[in-house]
C-alpha cells in the first residue's frame, strides 16, 4: 500500500511524531526509476541522500510499504555498520546530522509496524550511542525529538 | 591436503594447529598477517613473544619447529595485498581456516584451491552477521555452529559443510556462551577437514534467505542474559 502525500516529508514527520493527524489516502506507488541505485550511489553524499529520502517519502508512512524492503535493509545496515563504527571510533560530528536523524526517524517509524526486532534494537542502540549532551549542527534539530517520540512509540508497541 | 590457518595472532592459530595437525592426510601451515590496527613490526614482535611463551609454558618444541621448518609464515602485508597473495599461491594451499578478523577479498580466497573455511557461531542461513548468538537466544531459536566456505559477503558463502545445534544450557552468560562456541573451532575445524577428505562429501546450501543481524544494544543484551539465567 502506498499513501498519497499532502505536504512535504519533514512537515509530515513532525506532525506524525506529535500525534497529529496525517491523511492516509491510497495512491499508486511511484515507479522505481532507479531510486535504490541512486540511494546506494549517495552513500558518500549525505545531502543528496537527505534529498532523495525526503522526496521519496513525502508521506513518511510509505517507508513501511512492502515495496520498500530493500531500502529499509539498506538504511538499517548503513546505520548499524558504517555510521555506528564512525561514531564509536571517531566522532558523531563527522556525520551529517540532518541525514543521520532523518534515517533514524524513518527506521523508527517502521519499527512500530514490524515484528522484526532488529529495527527496534537499532533504535535502542542509537539511544545508548548518541551523547546526551549532543547538540547536532543540523538545520532540522527537531528531528532528534521526533526520533525519540517514534522510538518511545515503538517501545510501547513491542512491550 | 595442504591447510593454511589464517590469523593475526600466533596463540589463536596455534590452538587450531594443535587440533588439526593429527587429522590424517593434512599438511598444516600457520600464516600470520598483520592486524589492521597494528604495524607489521609490532605485530611480528608480539607474535614472536607469544611463540616464545608457548614454547616455554608447555616445554613444547613445536612452536620453534614450526618456525624452523617454514610452516610458520609471517606476511608483511594485508592478506589481499598482491605480495601476500603471491606468497599464498606459492604455498599451493587447498583450504584456509579463518581466524583473522578480516573480510576476505576474492584474490585471497582464490589463492586456495578449495576455499577458506569459516567457523560461524550461528546457524546459517537463518543467522548471518553479528551478535547471532544473542539474537538466536532472544528469538527462541537454536544456537549452533556452521562451518562453511566463505565468499566476499557477510556469511553468504553458499557451501555449508557442517551445521549443528549446540547445547549452551551450561553457560550462565552470553559472554560465557560465546567463548564456549568460539573455542569449539578446535572441534569443528578437524571435523570439517575430515569431511573434506571424504570423496563422497556433499555440501548443504546456504541460500542467503536469512537475515543479517547487527551488534546488539545493551538493553537487549540484558534481556538475553536474563533469558540464559532463567
Amino acid at each position: 500500500m502506498w499513501f498519497a502525500s499532502f505536504s512535504d516529508s519533514l512537515s509530515a514527520i513532525r506532525a506524525l511524531s506529535a500525534n497529529q493527524q496525517v491523511e492516509c489516502i491510497e495512491a499508486a506507488p511511484p515507479g522505481e526509476r532507479g531510486f535504490f541505485d541512486d540511494l546506494q550511489a549517495s552513500v558518500r553524499d549525505p545531502q543528496q541522500r537527505f534529498e532523495l529520502l525526503t522526496k521519496r517519502y513525502l508521506h513518511p508512512l510509505n517507508i513501511a510499504a512492502s515495496s520498500e524492503e530493500k531500502v529499509r535493509e539498506h538504511l538499517l545496515e548503513r546505520l548499524m555498520v558504517v555510521d555506528r563504527a564512525r561514531i564509536e571510533q571517531h566522532s558523531i560530528d563527522l556525520l551529517n546530522a540532518d541525514d543521520l536523524l532523518l534515517r533514524l526517524n524513518l527506521i523508527a517509524i517502521y519499527a512500530s509496524f514490524t515484528t522484526d526486532l532488529r529495527y527496534l534494537d537499532a533504535l535502542n542502540y542509537y539511544y545508548e550511542l548518541l551523547p546526551t549532551d549532543w547538540h547536532p549542527q543540523a538545520t532540522h534539530n527537531w528531528l532528534r525529538v521526533s526520533f525519540l517520540n517514534f522510538y518511545l512509540r515503538a517501545l510501547a508497541v513491542h512491550c | 591436503m595442504r591447510i593454511g590457518i589464517l590469523a593475526h595472532s600466533f596463540s589463536s592459530a596455534f590452538a587450531i594447529y594443535k587440533a588439526v595437525e593429527h587429522v590424517p592426510g593434512q599438511d598444516v601451515f600457520i600464516i600470520l598477517s598483520p592486524s589492521p590496527h597494528r604495524s607489521t613490526l609490532t605485530n611480528n614482535l608480539a607474535n614472536l613473544t607469544r611463540l616464545g611463551i608457548a614454547s616455554l609454558k608447555g616445554f613444547d618444541a613445536k612452536p620453534l619447529q614450526l618456525l624452523t621448518s617454514g610452516r610458520l609464515i609471517f606476511l608483511g602485508h594485508a592478506l589481499h595485498d598482491e605480495r601476500s597473495v603471491a606468497k599464498l599461491k606459492r604455498l599451493k594451499l587447498d583450504v584456509g581456516l579463518h581466524k583473522a578478523g578480516v573480510i576476505y577479498r576474492d584474490v585471497t580466497i582464490d589463492a586456495f584451491s578449495l576455499g577458506i573455511l569459516n567457523h560461524h557461531i550461528g546457524i546459517l542461513p537463518a543467522y548471518r552477521g553479528r551478535s547471532v548468538v544473542e539474537w538466536s537466544i532472544l528469538q527462541g531459536d537454536p544456537v549452533g555452529i556452521t562451518v562453511f566456505f566463505i565468499d566476499t559477503g557477510i556469511d553468504t558463502g553458499s557451501r555449508v559443510l557442517i551445521s549443528e545445534e549446540v547445547d549452551i544450557s551450561g553457560c550462565r552468560s552470553v559472554t560465557e556462551a560465546k567463548q564456549y562456541l568460539f573455542d569449539l573451532d578446535r572441534v569443528f575445524f578437524p571435523k570439517a577437514l575430515a569431511l573434506l577428505s571424504d570423496s563422497k562429501r556433499t555440501f548443504r546450501l546456504n541460500d542467503g534467505s536469512g537475515r543479517r543481524y547487527f551488534v546488539m544494544s545493551k538493553l537487549f543484551q540484558g534481556v538475553v542474559d536474563q533469558l540464559l539465567q532463567d
